[in-house]
């Protein structure tokens, strides 16, 4: 780490990195979107005539009130000059009711982000989103299956495509066939 | 002796071959959603909320019951074999647990944990029955303010009071609010939040929001760190049985840790992490008395505490579920998009329009603690196996999952980019340290909060006093400011021991 420096109350103290800064920045930016995104909402926003006095903008109103609020303590938060070195382990999710705890090691250094594996799930899943009408649950979900195993680690092709289309099968037959489920047939149209 | 009468009917409705089948069928997939590292029982309720329509709402909720008690059941048995708690209300487990289970003695760690939640369920469930027409007798005294400062309230105290960040966790609870408002409003029908997309005029779909957070998120989390980490080793097998001298260590610990848990599951401040970590606290601080201490070495208590603690709190946050309508961790939140597909609303209401339903579903949460003491007891060193599925498969089968469950709910291509869009949210929320649960919260509450705030304002013709003068909202907001008091205090001076052998011990036990 960098050189530690005495701090006012005799904490270790030292200069926020990149690790330390990045959770900070992301809320900023998320907090950003969502002011903008509410903002525009409120000012485009029709509101019907004979609307009861609590009309429809004010929740919204209060709510982007509360986002500024926090987009000014985060940011101030962000321009302090240095850190304490008591969080320089983050526990992600630990407060949390269902958020995982458990993850691979080596999750928690932020450069270390394996961008091909998770560039390679969504667009599979954004494939699929746009093959599932014209293609068919059958086959897209089976692509959908191999794209994502095949972004996580998995290169046995062959049992991985093989696998894809039990699972789309199974999926097909109980839920399709057994609940009723509208699942599109696509180009298989006729054929079940 | 009405409560007892009514459970003992609900008992002969849960009793029933085919609701018996789905409280198996629940407790199954609950222990094995359970036993999987980074899924936790509101992603299983959210994927089969969708699938699940075709049935009758009994049975639904039935099965919902077991998977809800299973998660918690099955989570201790990655926590004690692998070191890797599935979400966070089992850390407090790990620690002990794991040290047990590296000495040889895993399968008397799985039947701690195993009958604490079996004791923690069955104790809370009991006081839920015997307390719910109280509950309810409030429930009905309160009026749109109070409603509105019980939202509040949970907003606050679980992002702010609970979460590591005040900033972060409000942050969540801001993402979730704005998702709840897109869509027609109902009070006055104005349009909000839609760009104008139609799609979007019924709002965000509760299982978009959920699959997306919970299940597709953490594809992604396990995409974005594929090719790392060493194959996990699966430790101990055996059959679980407890000496009489374990006997004699675990019991108190039960019953000490369900205390912990039950008033817990009634409080809105996001579940049971909380309460496990009181109830693993005291049990180490009871330990000092003891020479040798056991703690550090494996000890019951240490499991036998935070499981009972733990599953307290989920049976009493269906009690607050069922008669306030009141989500008190994610979970919850989910139960109640559940409720709310079969056109059930819960809170007073349900108890006299559906009593038959909230009986049965009261009893088959009994009924569904014995099937999992027996699927747990019996059974964990075969849960374990699950871990044996490659990762890759296995999330690619948890992403097909998502896209029926999504695909299902609405038959929308739209829907699907939501989703999407949602879990790469969710993902990045999870690599920042944003929590998640207040989403969840903010998503199912935010509508109630505003409704209430309107209807309260319209009454009192604008004049905003309304909303703190009732005495119960008073009280609430009172308790909320020195909980904040507090929390703040207990950080400030965490700052010190922060780096003593307690949490450096705890950390490393982790890993």
């Amino acid at each position: 780490m960098s050189t530690a420096q005495p701090g006012a109350d005799n904490e270790p103290v030292r200069r926020p990195t990149w690790h330390d800064r990045a959770p900070g920045l992301v809320t900023a930016a998320i907090l950003v979107v969502l002011l903008t995104f509410l903002t525009i909402g409120i000012l485009t926003m029709t509101v019907p005539s004979g609307a009861e006095p609590p009309g429809p903008k004010v929740f919204p109103t209060i709510v982007a009130v509360l986002t500024g609020v926090l987009l000014v303590m985060q940011l101030v938060a962000l321009s302090r000059p240095a850190v304490r070195t008591m969080k320089a382990d983050p526990d992600p999710g630990q407060d949390t009711d269902d958020a995982p705890e458990a993850r691979a090691p080596g999750t928690h250094d932020p450069d270390d982000v394996n961008s091909r594996a998770l560039v390679g799930a969504m667009g599979s899943f954004l494939v699929f989103s746009l093959l599932l009408q014209p293609v068919g649950w059958l086959i897209s979900a089976a692509l959908l299956f191999t794209g994502v195993a095949w972004s996580i680690g998995a290169r046995n092709l062959p049992t991985v495509l093989g696998a894809g289309l039990a699972i789309s099968s199974v999926v097909q037959l109980a839920f399709g066939g057994g609940l009723g489920l509208a699942l599109p047939a696509g180009i298989l149209e006729g054929v079940f | 002796m009405d409560a007892l009468s009514s459970l003992i009917e609900g008992l002969g409705a849960a009793l029933t071959p085919m609701n018996l089948l789905w409280v198996c069928v629940g407790a199954v997939l609950g222990t094995a959603v359970g036993v999987l590292p980074g899924l936790g029982s509101a992603m299983a309720v959210a994927l089969l909320l969708p699938i699940t329509f075709t049935l009758d709402p009994t049975s639904a909720l039935i099965m919902f019951a077991g998977v809800y008690f299973g998660g918690m059941f099955g989570d201790a048995t990655s926590a004690i074999l692998l070191n890797t708690p599935g979400t966070s209300a089992a850390i407090a487990t790990t620690f002990e647990g794991h040290r047990m289970a590296l000495d040889g003695r895993a399968p008397q760690a799985l039947a701690a944990a195993a009958v604490g939640a079996f004791i923690g369920g069955v104790l809370a469930t009991l006081v839920v029955v015997f307390s719910a027409e109280q509950m309810v007798q409030l429930a009905l005294k309160l009026g749109p303010e109070d409603y509105f400062a019980i939202a509040v309230f949970a907003f606050v105290a679980t992002s702010a009071i609970v979460a590591e960040s005040v900033i972060r966790g409000l942050t969540s609870i801001a993402i979730g609010l704005t998702i709840a408002m897109v869509g027609v409003e109902s009070i006055s029908g104005a349009t909000r939040l839609t760009a104008g997309v139609p799609e979007l005029f019924d709002g965000i779909s509760i299982v978009v929001i959920t699959v997306g957070l919970l299940a597709l998120g953490e594809v992604f989390n396990v995409a974005a760190s594929a090719g790392k980490g060493g194959p996990e080793q699966v430790l101990g097998t055996g059959r679980p049985w407890l000496g009489r001298h374990e006997w004699r260590q675990a019991a108190p610990a039960w019953l000490r840790g369900t205390a912990f848990g039950l008033p817990f599951g009634v409080i809105p401040a996001g579940g049971a992490e909380i309460p496990t970590f009181l109830a693993y606290g005291t049990e180490r601080a009871l330990d000092g008395r003891n020479e040798p201490r056991r703690f550090g070495k494996g000890a019951i208590q240490g499991v036998a505490a935070p499981e009972a603690a733990g599953n307290a709190t989920a049976g009493t946050a269906i009690g607050a579920l069922l008669a306030l309508g009141l989500p008190t961790s994610a979970t919850a939140a989910i139960l109640i998009a559940a409720f709310q597909q079969y056109g059930l609303q819960p809170g007073p209401l349900l108890f006299t329009g559906e009593s038959e339903l909230v009986w049965t579903l009261l009893a088959s949460l009994l009924v569904g603690s014995v099937v999992l003491l027996v699927l747990n007891l019996g059974f964990a060193p075969l849960w374990a196996k699950l871990l044996v599925i490659p990762k890759a498969y296995l999330y690619a089968g948890i992403t097909v999952f998502c896209a029926l469950g999504v695909w299902s709910t609405s038959a929308t291509v739209v829907d699907l980019w939501l989703v999407l869009g949602i879990g790469a949210l969710g993902w990045v929320m999870r690599r920042y340290d944003i929590p998640l649960a207040p989403v969840l919260i903010a998503v199912v509450l935010g509508p109630l909060a505003e409704t209430r705030f309107r209807q309260a304002l319209a009454i009192s013709q604008g004049d905003a006093t309304v909303l703190v003068t009732s005495p119960f909202s008073a009280v609430l907001y009172a308790i909320l400011v020195l909980g904040l008091v507090v929390a703040v205090v207990i950080r400030q001076r965490r700052r010190r021991p922060a780096r003593s052998s307690y949490n450096a011990s705890a950390s490393s036990s982790r890993r």
